[in-house]
C-alpha cells in the first residue's frame, strides 16, 4: 500500500497544509472540519486540477463534473488517487463511479464517508 | 447460463440504449484498396460510390504502394502466411528481427520489439516496467488505450492538463520521492492534431529525472524533417526513453506495433508485456511489406514532403472559406462545429457531395467540442482538395456557419 508523504499535498487546499503538519492529529482535526470547509477544499482541488481560462467552466458545488464534461471519465483513477493523497483516505475502487464524482458535493461526501471510518 | 431469452432481451435493450443515445456506430463497406479515393458501399446494400476519402491514416499514401505490395507477395511466398505460434515459443523468423533492427534505426533508439499493434504495446508496457513505487503522469489527452494500459498497472495514477507544463511541473515536483517517475503523451494527438511540446517536457523530465513515454502513432513516418516523429521535430531525439508506435497509418497501414527505447525497457517488455508474450507473431506478410516502407521512408522525403504540402494548402483552403479550423501542424485538421447534431448532419452532407469524413462528439472528444476531422494524405492530389473544398462550402453554406467562430456557431445550434 502507497504510504503518504509530504510531497503529496494540493498546494490550494489549507486542510492540506494542516495535514502536512507532524504536530497536528489528522484523522482528529479532520474529523472537525466542517463539511462546508471539506467542500470548498475538493471545489479549490477540482478548479485546479481541470479547469482553465475558459468561460464555461465557472463551478460550483453542484456543477455536473462527469456528464458536464469538466472531468472526463478516463482521468477518474488519477483523481481518486489525488484525492487520497491529499485527504489522507482510502476510496475502495467499487465507489470510484461515476455517481460518486458527479458533483464537488458527491465527491465531498465520498471523501467524508472515508475520512470518518 | 444458456442464452435464453431473457438473456438476448437485456443485450438487445442494452444495444437499443446505445441507438437512442446516438453512439451506434456502423461500418461502411469499401470495395477497394486504400487510397484518396476509394469505392463505399454504404449503408449496407446500397450501390457504390465513388468518394474522396479525407479520414484514414494513410498519411503517407503506402497502404497500397506497389512496392509494398510486392515486398508483401515475396515475403508471402519466402516465409509463409502464418506462424502458429507466439514469438518465445516458435514464431520469430529472421525478419522479425531484421524489421526491429530497422525500426531501432529509423526512431533513433537503442532497441525495438514488435507487438500486434500499438494499442497491445501500449496495454502491455506500463504493467511491465513500473511498480507501486513508482507513477505515472499523463497528459489527459493520451489515447484511451494509454488509459487502459495504465489501469493493470501498479504505480500510482496521476495526469496533467493537456500540454500545460506548468501543471505538469507541479505534478513532478509532487512525485518527487517516487523510485520513478514516467511522463506519458501522446506525440500528435488523434483528436486535435496538435503536436506535444516534447521538447519541454524531455527538459522537465531531466530536470526531475523523471522517463518519458512517447506514443508517436500519429507522428511516425511523416513528423520532422525526415519523417522519424515527434522527437525528431522537436529535436530530443535520443533523449525519449519508450516510444511506442504502429505500422498501422504512415507506415504502410496494415497492422503491428512497437516499442522501442532504452536497451533494457525494450528487454523487460520482451519479458513480461502480457500482449507480447501471449499474442502470436506479427505475420511474415505484415513484416516484410513493412521492411519496404521503412526502406521507402529512409531513402526519401518526397512522400512527406507531400503531406506537409498537402496540409498547409488544405488549411488554407479551409481558413480561406471561413470554416473554423484547429490551429496545428499535422495532417489532423479538426473543423470546429461544436454541436453533435450539426457534426453528424454536416458529415452525412459531405458524404452525399462524395466526401468521406467523419463527424466526432462526445464522448470521443469533450463536450462542446464536435467536429469533422479531416486527415491529409500524401496519396491526395492537388485536385482532390480542390473538389474536397467546394463540397465543405457548399455544405457550409446550407447550414451557414462560414466565417462564423464558436460563440456564434453556438448561439446557432446551441452546445
Amino acid at each position: 500500500m502507497k504510504q503518504p508523504t509530504a510531497g503529496d499535498r494540493c498546494p490550494r487546499s489549507s486542510w492540506a497544509i494542516d495535514a502536512n503538519l507532524s504536530t497536528v492529529d489528522v484523522s482528529a482535526a479532520y474529523r472537525e472540519m466542517r463539511s462546508e470547509e471539506l467542500k470548498r477544499a475538493v471545489l479549490d482541488l477540482i478548479i485546479q486540477e481541470y479547469t482553465d481560462k475558459s468561460p464555461d467552466h465557472e463551478l460550483s458545488i453542484d456543477t455536473p463534473l462527469l456528464s458536464g464534461g469538466i472531468v472526463d471519465s478516463d482521468s477518474i483513477a488519477s483523481l481518486t488517487e489525488l484525492l487520497e493523497r491529499t485527504f489522507r483516505v482510502r476510496i475502495p475502487a467499487e465507489e470510484a463511479t461515476a455517481e460518486s464524482f458527479e458533483t464537488v458535493e458527491s465527491i465531498a461526501k465520498l471523501v467524508d464517508r472515508h475520512s470518518r471510518a | 447460463m444458456a442464452y435464453n431469452r431473457a438473456t438476448r432481451e437485456r443485450y438487445r435493450n442494452e444495444l437499443e440504449s446505445i441507438r437512442e443515445a446516438g453512439l451506434f456506430r456502423k461500418e461502411r463497406y469499401i470495395h477497394a484498396p486504400q487510397g484518396a479515393e476509394v469505392e463505399v458501399e454504404f449503408p449496407e446494400g446500397s450501390d457504390l460510390r465513388t468518394v474522396i476519402n479525407l479520414c484514414s491514416n494513410n498519411y503517407l499514401g503506402l497502404s497500397s504502394h506497389p512496392d509494398v505490395i510486392r515486398a508483401a507477395h515475396e515475403g508471402l511466398d519466402a516465409r509463409g502466411y502464418g506462424l502458429s505460434s507466439v514469438r518465445f515459443i516458435c514464431g520469430t523468423q529472421d525478419i522479425h528481427r531484421q524489421l526491429e533492427v530497422k525500426l531501432t534505426e529509423f526512431l533513433g533508439t537503442e532497441d525495438t520489439l514488435l507487438f500486434p499493434s500499438c494499442m497491445d504495446a501500449n496495454i502491455g508496457a506500463f504493467e511491465a516496467i513500473l511498480n507501486e513505487q513508482d507513477v505515472m503522469i499523463a497528459d489527459r489527452l493520451v489515447h484511451a488505450s494509454i488509459i487502459d494500459g495504465m489501469r493493470p498497472c501498479r504505480a500510482a495514477h496521476d495526469s496533467y492538463k493537456h500540454a500545460d507544463m506548468g501543471h505538469l511541473e507541479q505534478k513532478l515536483q509532487e512525485h518527487q520521492n517516487r523510485r520513478a517517475q514516467m511522463i506519458i503523451t501522446d506525440g500528435v494527438f488523434a483528436m486535435d492534431g496538435d503536436v506535444a511540446k516534447l521538447d519541454q517536457i524531455v527538459a522537465l523530465a531531466e530536470k526531475y529525472d523523471a522517463m518519458v513515454f512517447l506514443d508517436d502513432s500519429h507522428a511516425t513516418g511523416y513528423l520532422g524533417q525526415t519523417g522519424r516523429g515527434t522527437h525528431e521535430y522537436c529535436d530530443v531525439v535520443g533523449r525519449v526513453d519508450l516510444i511506442t508506435t504502429t505500422l498501422g497509418k504512415a507506415l504502410g497501414g496494415a497492422t503491428g506495433g512497437c516499442v522501442s527505447g532504452r536497451r533494457e525497457l525494450v528487454e523487460i517488455c520482451r519479458q513480461r508485456a502480457r500482449p507480447f508474450l501471449l499474442s502470436n507473431s506479427v505475420a511474415p506478410v505484415i513484416v516484410a511489406g513493412a521492411l519496404k516502407v521503412l526502406d521507402l521512408v529512409t531513402n526519401g522525403t518526397e512522400r512527406r514532403d507531400k503531406l506537409e504540402w498537402n496540409t498547409k494548402y488544405w488549411r488554407k483552403l479551409l481558413s480561406d472559406a471561413g470554416f473554423d479550423v484547429k490551429p496545428g501542424n499535422s495532417p489532423i485538421v479538426p473543423v470546429m462545429l461544436y454541436n453533435s447534431k450539426l457534426a453528424l448532419d454536416f458529415s452525412r452532407d459531405l458524404y452525399d457531395e462524395g466526401i468521406y469524413v467523419i463527424g466526432f462528439f462526445y464522448p470521443v472528444v469533450p463536450k462542446r467540442q464536435a467536429r469533422i476531422r479531416t486527415q491529409l494524405s500524401a496519396a491526395h492530389e492537388k485536385m482532390h482538395l480542390d473538389r474536397a473544398i467546394e463540397a465543405f462550402v457548399k455544405v457550409g453554406r446550407k447550414y451557414d456557419i462560414l466565417g462564423k467562430r464558436r460563440k456564434e456557431i453556438i448561439s446557432q445550434y446551441g452546445l
